[in-house]
């Protein structure tokens, strides 16, 4: 039986949710205003994030500091923002993309107050941990709030927005170790979450990125933008009995080629060979793979949907890489020896299939980090749009110093002027609490992981690198089955906290996949590397230059467009602005 | 060869290691209140789960 509402009530300025890149700047931004700020994390803080599992490095134009053999270095943050734009099918909000390219600098250099080493944070830089290379830039912020007085408060699943009209008052949350009960009132909410990688089968996010702060924000009121522009990487794992995780496409596995089930090399019919086979990449299609990575995914999808694939999945070939080639790298040697243990690469093809790695889309924010909603504010990757529908390799980390900053000070002055007012937060009028109608008991019940199993299956399967109206359709009558008849019969045991955050976290993936599926079946195009469908193969400016916005109405999800936010850079065939 | 081992005499069953894993490899087990390792496959030996334990009873070895 649940344990009745032996609640625990505590109050802030500031609620910083999540502790990944953006919660922990915001974090420390907002005690710099002098905000009492609370970071809480459903994991530990600082620990199982996306940041630290980042690979790669930071974007700014900081030139004859930031430079980098993989990437392009800028010299102005225009070329930034002109590359961003592009990338992103100009779908971006240019207000954003501007705030991202003018404070990346700054951002980027002021993460040496806070003890980052390394401003490049790249493979190149030896670690002992291959596979963290952001706990560079996680464990000093962590440090530095220790030091500002950040309250942290880990293991707290936060599962429901408390509202009063347009306004966020708080949260509803439970300790997922001890399972007591915890409602959060603060001034202003900073939702800096992370994307739902993990909503589909395939992906390479931490198990922690569910998204269940989309699914809030959208019961709240809150706009959501751009929900069917996700990224997906090429290099994932898809061999048995080792992880699904990414696969660096570094030195030596540039000498790889990618082959179908035959053994053909097939890249080359969707990527125009501009070198010979046996160049490496980079010199083979005159592109560096994360630039082109969601065309190599689409490649290798297809190569597989048409029957070319070997156990569901493309091979890379190793085989003619010479050992002295691996031994350059220490990234490469660490791939090869720990993620896969060792596999003999001389003999063996390894199997690999694409995964989500990215949601573009998010809680609509502007140049303030504010959403639709007084008092909640987002930054990263939960927060949309950003990347558009492509994003430069770099961004991302970017967009959490640069957003997180912004949200943190926004969040802090908005707490303030509340404080002024003398608002109190007490006597608010309750709405059914969702996790007591979780763990009420139900006839033929059903797991939180029967439930996340289906959905992550549908979404991956309708909106994954290649989609169609009709398996769009076929997703989206398949999640509402799902919403009508299995959602009611999830159940957990209050004894068992660990299982009632997987059931918060499988009721709002439900709720997140229903966003995805529709806006990308509203698109009747595709664009960039974010959105791919086999009936609309074209990009479509005339009909479709526009930003898909999802919110609640009425009870009900409903969808618009909105036009593009477009300030300074227009694409080249748009009439009276200034080409990019 | 790669394997977890946690003590399980000394796992006080806190769940930090479940909490840190970002692949789901470990789990724990509400009957016997300790952790333990349910999908081997899927670690990717970033030592979360070791570094984390505050009992210090976790090991992640790799053996080529």
């Amino acid at each position: 039986m649940a344990q009745k509402e032996k609640k625990t009530h505590v109050e802030t300025d500031v609620l910083v949710i999540g502790s990944g890149g953006a919660g922990l700047r915001a974090a420390i931004e907002a005690r710099r205003y002098g905000a009492e700020v609370m970071l809480v994390d459903k994991s530990l803080i600082g620990v199982n994030n996306n940041t630290v599992f980042a690979g790669g490095g930071l974007k700014a134009a900081l030139p004859g500091i930031l430079d980098d053999s993989m990437n392009k270095a800028y010299n102005t943050p225009e070329e930034h923002m002109v590359d961003t734009i592009k990338y992103g099918g100009y779908l971006s909000d240019q207000r954003l993309v501007e705030a991202l390219a003018i404070q990346a600098p700054a951002r980027l250099l002021e993460l040496i107050e806070f003890g980052v080493e390394g401003l490049r944070l790249r493979i190149n830089i030896p670690s002992k941990h291959f596979t963290k290379y952001g706990v560079k830039l996680t464990k000093p912020m962590v440090e530095t709030c220790k030091r500002m007085g950040v309250r942290m408060r880990p293991h707290t699943v936060v599962y429901d927005f408390v509202r009063e009209g347009g306004t966020i008052r708080g949260v509803d949350a439970f300790d997922c170790i001890t399972g007591g009960r915890v409602a959060i009132t603060a001034r202003s909410v900073v939702v800096a979450t992370g994307g739902a990688g993990e909503i589909y089968l395939r992906n390479n996010a931490v198990a922690q990125a569910t998204g269940e702060a989309y699914s809030m924000a959208f019961r709240a009121g809150a706009e959501l933008i751009g929900m069917e522009l996700v990224q997906i990487d090429p290099y994932i794992l898809a061999e048995p009995g080792l992880p699904m995780w990414y696969v660096h496409p570094c030195k030596a596995r540039f000498l790889a080629i990618e082959r179908n089930a035959k053994g053909e090399p097939f890249l080359n019919k969707y990527l125009p060979l501009k070198g010979k086979m046996e160049d490496p990449f980079p010199v083979r299609y005159g592109v560096y793979p994360p630039d082109v990575r969601e065309f190599i995914s689409r490649a290798m999808y297809l190569e597989v949907m048409e029957g070319r694939g070997e156990n569901g999945a493309v091979l890379l070939d190793c085989t003619k890489v010479p050992e002295e080639e691996w031994q350059k790298d220490p990234a490469d040697r660490y791939a090869r020896e720990v993620i896969l243990r060792g596999m003999d690469l001389q003999k063996q093809m390894i199997h690999m299939l694409p995964g989500a790695i990215h949601n573009f889309g998010g809680i609509r924010i502007n140049e303030r980090c504010e959403t639709s909603l007084s008092g909640l504010y987002a930054a990263g990757e939960c927060s949309g749009l950003l990347h558009g529908s492509g994003r430069l390799g770099g961004n991302a980390l970017s967009e959490t110093i640069v957003f997180g900053a912004i949200s943190g000070r926004e969040a802090a002055n908005h707490a303030a002027s509340y404080r002024a007012r003398g608002r109190g937060a007490e006597g608010l009028k309750k709405k059914p609490d969702l996790l007591n109608e979780i763990l009420k008991a139900k006839k033929n019940p059903l797991s939180p992981r029967e439930i996340e199993k289906k959905v992550k299956t549908i979404v991956w399967e309708c909106a994954g690198p290649v989609r169609s109206g009709d398996g769009l359709k076929k997703g989206l009558r398949q999640l509402e089955k799902l919403q009508e008849e299995d959602l009611p019969r999830l159940q957990v045991s209050p004894e068992r906290p660990l299982h009632m955050k997987e059931a918060v976290e499988a009721y709002h993936m439900a709720t997140v996949a229903e966003m995805i599926v529709r806006s990308a079946l509203m698109r009747k195009e595709s664009r960039g590397g974010g959105h791919y469908r086999l009936d609309y193969k074209k990009e479509d400016n005339e009909h479709w230059l526009k930003n898909i916005i999802v919110r609640k109405v009425k009870g009900k999800m409903e969808l618009n467009t909105a036009p593009v936010s477009f300030t300074r850079f227009y694409p080249p065939q748009m009439k009276g602005g200034k080409d990019a | 060869m790669l394997e977890i081992i946690i003590d399980q005499d000394k796992c006080s069953g806190c769940a930090f290691c479940v909490l840190a894993c970002p692949q789901k490899v470990l789990d724990l087990d509400y009957d016997t209140t300790k952790a333990y390792v349910a999908e081997i496959n899927e670690c990717i030996v970033c030592r979360n789960c070791e570094e984390q334990c505050p009992k210090g009873v976790i090991q992640v070895r790799l053996e080529s």
